[in-house]
């Protein structure tokens, strides 16, 4: 388990390397980017300065060297301090805490309804495909193959059509900060969330399906039937709980990837989250700002993945006895 | 059967919770009248989040848009393009000083009332006067402004560094509070007819009414600023009632409800292709006239923008009292081309080849733009090849650089209220000559035009140097383009403005 905190933290460190490395070779310059083609030429020097880029806010002032400005980041870095954005003139810190709790409520949200309705799907079909309903099991194999690969930016008009031009039940962007109330909160996310959620319930359902289907051939399953378990605390007891490996696997990544911004999602809806700020800081070449989004998301995979690997060993005695 | 029972209700009370907070058949928070607080409200959608709600350190012309209803200058925008009193009540100028009069009786947002030292203030800031406040430092005012005194109890004298009679259009910057400087985004505060009472980046602003503003007042008493980045999404809440106007473009007007009026508006930007004039295949002036005549702008216009200005500089029809219509000097001439590329030892074996920049981050009309212009040139001796670059690359490597090493790049330039400032992009001393354009005739006119308040020297000195962009063949002009207005039919009073401002205190609900 140490060996694996070690790694992170190292993990963590190349990120860091790589993301700033990636940014010095683009040749946009983020000052230009913000003033425009008739830059003020006092203005910029002042802003280069404010961002760290020169010495000093005179016009014509040296640079500072990249590697000076990386360990000026790393550091920053350790104090919880993710710069300044050169787009928003705020700092990332403020930017990301407002932002922060848009995603992460929609991940959240998401997260639930994948879980809840994909493991109970996923247990269902497997339970009936076992008992000789193959047609059923492939009409299930089509329906979620059409759930992962429809695109989710159409999917999302779909149900906007759907739900908010048809019938009329949600506003298109009906988005409301946390401010708002909890419930206006939840109530603009129900869309947002089901677009996310098709392809998630669907990925879920094929994992557990077949993470289930592999365990019910087995022979303990066999002998707990010869000794009358009932079906139900054979499915549920020993399968599911057989099965959750792989499961837990996907769910982890699942997460991983809403709660690091569901970039799409947040566009179409106009949710003011953490992937449209990436967006916004990728088209204004504000490196300081997706320097900090990329901190926090490369943050989130290691910490998520490390996470999993200690439910491994809840979940799996023999992972903890060889760990 | 407990446990059974205990997990359908609290299914049955979550289903319950998502019903009841579901919304009925009408969307929710959209224009039209809070019933409870008898307040109109409009709903506008803009697609870029404002780069800075300081007002004087605000660039992007999004911005502007919107900010111009919260915050004002000495002057304004007229709805004819002039400089009309804003602030200042009216002044006097013999183009070294500016005596204003400040008008009285002005409230900002805060009850407070403006003062003549808050003009000092604002105008010193922006002139990096202000020791602990150097953030919304101009060059153009630090070096173009000499001092900024009151000097009478209604009375501002503003003393420039240098003769200079196109400093009028400067006046448009805003007017803060005195000491407001360092909280302005925290705490804004300005004198327009709307105030600011709320901004949330990314998502958008609420702006309601000023009651005691000192000019006419608004008509609608809250307006809704939201940030639809995805036109798709922005078009679909349109249809369902939640936007009552937006901005919209020619290639997705057709998918506007029929709820909606559109009101068909220059964008006073005029485009173009810019051309490397110093060097390679452009710096010879008849491959420039040779580019012109290849062209066939009204084909553009008729293919791709129909009803569109075909222009032939800087100044569209929004500014007729200094344009010069010269678009007839170029007609489309295939042979006539093809000479001039003889002359200049291009042929059909030998094109003239060179690289067309284009921006499909700025957008991707452009591309239609670039399509339409290559199958013209293909038809002479000019051989182009369309590059899709990002414009801030363009910017950070050639427009940054001295040496400016492209051949062609099509963009445009947003309008600005005085001429100069646009025909000062071809001066020979501006770093941002792009063009790389270098005339002693045209220089001498800019600085005529600089020395002179008589409104007919400069119509004759303006009418001179858009005779010499077209007789020297400085770019390619196209065309004006135009974007239109979606307004809910239940609204009307829009008016189109020279600069990039939606006016909203104009608009009113229709009975």
């Amino acid at each position: 388990m140490v060996k694996r905190i070690l790694y992170s933290i190292l993990t963590f460190f190349l990120v860091t390397v790589l993301i700033f490395g990636l940014f010095l070779l683009m040749p946009q310059d983020p000052i230009k980017m913000k003033l425009g083609d008739e830059a003020d030429p006092v203005f910029e020097a002042a802003l280069r300065y404010k961002h760290g880029f020169t010495v000093s806010p005179e016009i014509g002032a040296a640079e500072v060297p990249p590697v000076t400005r990386y360990f000026r980041w790393l550091s920053g870095l350790f104090r919880l301090d993710l710069g300044t954005s050169i787009r928003y003139d705020k700092s990332v810190n403020e930017l990301l805490s407002t932002r922060l709790p848009n995603t992460v409520g929609l991940a959240i949200f998401s997260f639930i309804i994948d879980v809840i309705l994909g493991i109970a799907l996923g247990v269902f079909v497997a339970k009936v495909t076992n008992s000789g309903h193959y047609t059923f099991g492939a009409i299930i194999n089509i329906l979620t193959q059409i759930g992962i690969a429809i695109p989710v930016f159409f999917a999302s008009i779909l149900w906007i059509l759907l739900i908010c031009i048809k019938l009329k039940w949600l506003p298109v962007t009906g988005f409301k900060p946390l401010e708002a109330g909890l419930g206006p909160f939840l109530k603009g996310l129900i869309l947002p969330a089901i677009s996310i959620s098709v392809g998630g319930i669907s990925l879920i359902v094929r994992y557990v399906r077949n993470a289930m289907t592999e365990e019910l051939a087995s022979d303990y399953v066999r002998c707990a039937r010869s000794k009358g378990v009932s079906e139900r605390r054979i499915l549920y007891r020993h399968v599911l709980r057989n099965s959750l490996i792989p499961i837990v696997t996907i769910l982890g990544m699942r997460l991983a990837s809403i709660i690091t911004g569901s970039i799409v999602i947040e566009q179409v809806y106009s949710v003011p989250g953490i992937g449209t700020l990436m967006i916004s800081g990728i088209n204004s070449g504000d490196c300081i700002l997706v320097q900090g989004i990329c901190v926090y998301i490369a943050t989130v995979v290691i910490v998520t993945y490390l996470v999993l690997d200690l439910l491994y060993m809840v979940i799996d005695p023999r992972i903890r006895v060889k760990a | 059967m407990k446990k059974k029972l205990i997990v359908v209700l609290c299914l049955a009370m979550a289903l319950s919770l998502v019903l009841a907070g579901c919304t009925p058949k009408t969307p929710a928070n959209q224009g039209g009248n809070d019933p409870v607080a008898e307040k109109t409200q409009l709903t506008a959608s803009v697609t870029a989040d404002f780069d800075s709600i300081d007002p004087q350190i605000m660039l992007a012309s999004d911005t502007d848009r919107i900010m111009y209803n919260v915050y004002e200058g000495l002057a304004k925008c007229g709805k004819d393009g002039n400089v009309a009193p804003g602030l200042a009540e009216s002044w006097t100028f013999d183009g070294n000083t500016f005596v204003f009069k400040i008008r009285q009786g002005v409230k900002f947002h805060d009850g407070s009332e403006l003062t003549p030292e808050d003009v000092v203030y604002s105008f010193n800031r922006m002139c990096g006067k202000i020791a602990d406040d150097q953030s919304a430092v101009k060059q153009n005012l630090q070096e173009g402004i000499a001092s900024v005194e009151k000097t009478g109890d209604w009375e501002v004298t503003m003393k420039l560094a240098s003769t200079n009679t196109a400093f009028e259009s400067n006046l448009l910057v805003s007017i803060i509070k005195e000491g407001a400087g360092p909280t302005i985004v925290a705490n804004p505060n300005g004198t327009g007819p709307y105030k600011l009472v709320s901004y949330e980046p990314g998502v958008g602003c609420t702006l309601e009414k000023h009651e005691d503003y000192w000019g006419e007042k608004a008509n609608i008493d809250v307006i809704n600023v939201k940030i639809y980045s995805d036109t798709t999404a922005s078009l679909l809440a349109m249809q369902n009632g939640e936007i009552q106007m937006a901005g919209v473009t020619e290639s997705n007007k057709e998918m506007v409800p029929s709820t909606f009026n559109m009101e068909m508006m220059s964008n006073n930007t005029p485009i173009l292709v810019q051309v490397n004039c110093k060097e390679g295949v452009f710096s010879d002036v008849r491959v420039r006239q040779a580019l012109n005549y290849a062209t066939d702008q009204q084909a553009l216009i008729d293919a791709l923008v129909p009803g569109a200005e075909w222009v032939s500089g800087y100044l569209t029809k929004l500014q007729t009292f200094y344009q010069k219509d010269n678009t007839k000097m170029y007609p489309h001439d295939i042979a006539k081309a093809n000479e001039l590329l003889a002359a200049a030892g291009y042929n059909e074996s030998n094109k003239c080849a060179f690289d067309l920049m284009w921006f499909s981050n700025l957008s991707n009309w452009y591309e239609s733009v670039c399509l339409v212009l290559k199958d013209q040139w293909d038809k002479t001796n000019f051989a182009v090849n369309l590059v899709d670059t990002d414009w801030s690359t363009f910017l950070s490597t050639v427009y940054s650089n001295p040496e400016r090493k492209f051949d062609a790049a099509l963009f445009g330039y947003t309008g600005k209220l005085d001429p100069y400032s646009q025909f000062r992009r071809l001066q020979s001393t501006n770093k941002a000559n792009i063009m790389m354009f270098s005339t002693p005739e045209y220089d001498d006119l800019l600085n005529q035009i600089m020395n002179t308040t008589d409104s007919s020297v400069k119509q004759k000195a303006y009418y001179r140097m858009q005779d010499i962009i077209a007789e020297e063949a400085v770019g390619v002009w196209l065309l004006d383009n135009y974007s239109y207005i979606a307004l809910d039919k239940n609204y009307t009073g829009y008016t189109p403005y020279v600069i990039t401002f939606w006016d909203f205190s104009t608009i009113k609900k229709v009975n």
